[in-house]
């Protein structure tokens, strides 16, 4: 007589979600799911795991059902929470608008993925009726917060619309009631100080790149002239920061020149008060595509580079002083956090087309920063198109297809949670936005990248803490 | 890849590929040879349902064997491609559709009446484009 | 059967398409946009095996590579169709 069926073994306490294993070291497997919850699982766990009996080990049980990794009855409602929450990008609409209001520069840098206009060429600015319709078009988004950021060529060159765009949305926004943020991406090499003052009364968040100490930076970006624009750069973040008490932000582009200077980098943003460093390798697109032989890497030897710099920001923090490396931060985020990160990169489907858009000095709409480097990723036009047609469109759908991964074996890879393919890396490489993952100099760099934080953060208990503080930091970074 | 795999005919300026439909459908082959054609021309011939034939005429001449490799890849690029798409296409089609469900909120285009917007407030006289030189410090 | 065959003499080339890989209506399609630079002229069996004549209108021009051209934009017409 049976008195009892709850043991009975082939009853479903439990449904697996969907995992991906790998095996990091000896006796050491990592799980990942869809929304980013993530094991570290002994040998005997993984086999428990592996042959649908968990329920064996009722602290394996807990941890896995905790995490989402197990779907029991009564963590559903959670796990449903969860992936709202990972993938709540899809739910609001596009948040960051770049405006790129012109095509001119005063510089040409080695990598630069807009193919820039000399200061001299006509019709590369754009005009304010085109200015007007972009945001107009930004508006038409649902999401309830929009960025606004300057982009060019160098955008003080085209500073009246700056500040028409400013006005204009400022005047709409009495309608919308959006939260706005402005930023400015800038050389700085063009700034003044009356120019100065009016971002700074207008709250417009600045950016810059500093690529390193002189000897680094003024071999990537030199003025149209050709000397380094290092000395302007600095004096401008010196006198920003410390004449006028207000925040600008820099990051370094690593080229090949780069690769020996890690230590002199991030001792040049710590030299300039900065408290961080997010370190961007190049996307093969624009003049880093013309110019690689002269630039290029490898994603091995960038990958190198990186984890020196971040050691020595590790070194940096043991010492006493708080200096977080970006990068890091922003992957770390990813496994420590079940909410979505918004960066454009690193996260599935990609903000391309999807959190951020970008619109060009004639009014044309791309689907990122970097895509404007090529025609192909052009989705529509404000002269033209609304928001919905544009944003509803078979080719902008399919640019977030593209994206999810979940056509290619991103979808079978461990580090798909907290990554993406990059579609204009991959055209701009292969003449294919369709990645070929083994070969694909994005997916290796990434994966990279992600598989350091997660080794970084399982076995090094000190850093695990730099890490985690970086995090936690309220240092506005 | 070998050098010369068993289903790879090299012609004097071209080559021949003889492709398993069973392994590649006719939609991989496709896609794969419309990755080439800015570096080769390609003619496809032979039956869906038995052996396709794809002939590749490099466009350089000497970058036979480049050809070759690359639309290799490119089979087995797309093969896994289509795949995927296939194992996918129920979460892609949720995605999308979340996705179009939250554009199809958006507002109708903004016609806002004429402003005047030339006559921006300019207490600093700084809205003109930027033409004089930098003054130094 | 050849796929492409130029007639020097005629100054044209004769292409064979078959249309169990090739699409007849995107055959078509692209033969009316090279009918601007060639004459066309399209026949054969259109279960089996599709033959297109093309003859440059101007003797500058080079048939061959021209026929070549055929193949690649009829194969672009049936992937962009297709993503769309």
């Amino acid at each position: 007589m049976v008195t009892s069926l709850f043991d009975y073994p082939e009853s479903p306490q439990y449904a697996e979600n969907r995992y991906i294993p790998k095996k990091l070291a000896e006796g050491d497997y990592l799980v990942t799911i869809d929304n980013g919850a993530w094991a570290l699982l002994s040998e005997e766990e993984h086999e428990l795991l592996k042959t649908h009996r968990v329920s064996e080990n009722p602290d394996l049980f807990k941890k896995l059902e905790s995490l989402g990794i197990i779907i029991t009855q009564s963590n559903q409602a959670k796990v449903v929470g969860d992936y709202q929450a990972r993938f709540s990008h899809i739910c609001n609409g596009t948040s960051l608008h770049i405006a790129a209001i012109t095509s001119r520069c005063n510089q040409r840098c080695l990598y630069c993925y807009v193919n820039p206009k000399p200061i001299s060429s006509k019709g590369f600015d754009m005009d304010k009726d085109t200015a007007k319709r972009v945001v107009e078009f930004m508006f038409q988004s649902p999401s309830k917060a929009i960025t606004i950021e300057f982009q060019g060529g160098e955008p003080l060159l085209n500073f009246p619309i700056i500040q028409y765009i400013i006005d204009y949305s400022k005047k709409l926004n009495k309608k919308y009631k959006k939260d706005i943020v402005y930023t400015l991406v800038t050389n700085l090499t063009l700034m003044q100080e009356d120019i100065l003052k009016y971002l700074i009364r207008n709250r417009v968040g600045i950016c810059t790149s500093l690529d390193g100490p002189k000897e680094v930076h003024d071999r990537n970006r030199r003025f149209l002239g050709g000397h380094g624009t290092h000395d302007e750069v600095v004096h401008w973040i010196q006198d920003i920061k410390t004449q006028f008490a207000y925040n600008v932000n820099a990051l370094p582009v690593i080229t090949k020149f780069s690769l020996p200077y890690a230590k002199e980098i991030v001792d040049e943003y710590v030299n300039l008060g900065f408290n961080r460093i997010r370190i961007k390798h190049m996307i093969y697109c624009g003049l880093a595509k013309e110019n690689w032989n002269k630039i290029g890497y490898t994603p091995e030897q960038y990958l190198k580079f990186w984890k020196g710099a971040l050691e020595y920001c590790f070194k940096i923090n043991k010492s006493g002083r708080f200096f977080a490396e970006g990068t890091s931060l922003l992957i770390t985020r990813k496994f420590l956090s079940r909410d979505y990160q918004a960066f454009t990169c690193l996260g599935w489907p990609c903000g391309a087309a999807l959190t951020q858009t970008s619109y060009d000095p004639h009014g044309d709409i791309r689907s990122c920063d970097e895509s404007r480097s090529f025609e192909e990723f052009k989705i529509g036009s404000v002269r033209k198109d609304s928001y919905r047609n544009v944003y509803t469109s078979p080719r902008v759908l399919n640019i977030v297809a593209l994206t999810s991964g979940l056509n290619s074996l991103c979808d079978a890879c461990v580090w798909h949670p907290y990554c993406n393919n990059c579609i204009v890396s991959s055209f701009g490489m292969e003449g294919n936005p369709v990645p070929k993952l083994p070969i694909d100099y994005e997916c290796k760099i990434r994966g990279g990248l992600i598989e350091h934080v997660l080794r970084t953060l399982a076995y090094s208990k000190e850093k695990r803490k730099i890490l985690m503080e970086w995090c936690s930091s309220k240092q506005g970074i | 890849m070998t050098d010369s795999p068993k289903n790879v005919q090299y012609l004097k300026d071209r080559v021949l590929f003889s492709i398993n439909p069973k392994i590649y459908p006719l939609e991989v082959v496709h896609s794969a040879a419309y990755a080439l054609i800015d570096k080769a021309y390609v003619m496809l011939d032979g039956d869906p349902n038995d052996e396709i034939i794809a002939e590749l005429k490099p466009k350089n001449k000497g970058e036979i064997r480049e050809v070759v490799t690359k639309f290799a890849e490119e089979l087995l690029n797309y093969a896994v491609y289509y795949n995927q798409s296939r194992m996918n296409k129920g979460v892609r089609e949720m995605i999308i559709g979340r996705v179009f469900s939250t554009n199809i909120q958006a507002s109708e285009t903004t016609q806002e009446k004429d402003e005047k917007c030339d006559e921006i407030a300019d207490p600093l006289g700084i809205a003109k484009p930027w033409t004089p030189p930098k003054k130094k410090r | 059967m050849e796929r492409l065959i130029f007639d020097r003499k005629r100054h044209a080339v004769i292409l064979n398409l078959n249309t169990r890989v090739y699409k007849m209506d995107k055959i078509l399609k692209i033969a009316q946009t090279f009918s601007q630079a060639c004459n066309v002229d399209v026949s054969g069996d259109v279960d089996c095996t599709v033959q297109v004549t093309l003859k440059p209108k101007s003797r500058n021009m080079r048939a061959e590579e021209i026929g070549y051209e055929f193949f690649n934009h009829v194969l672009a017409e049936m992937k962009i169709s297709e993503d769309i």
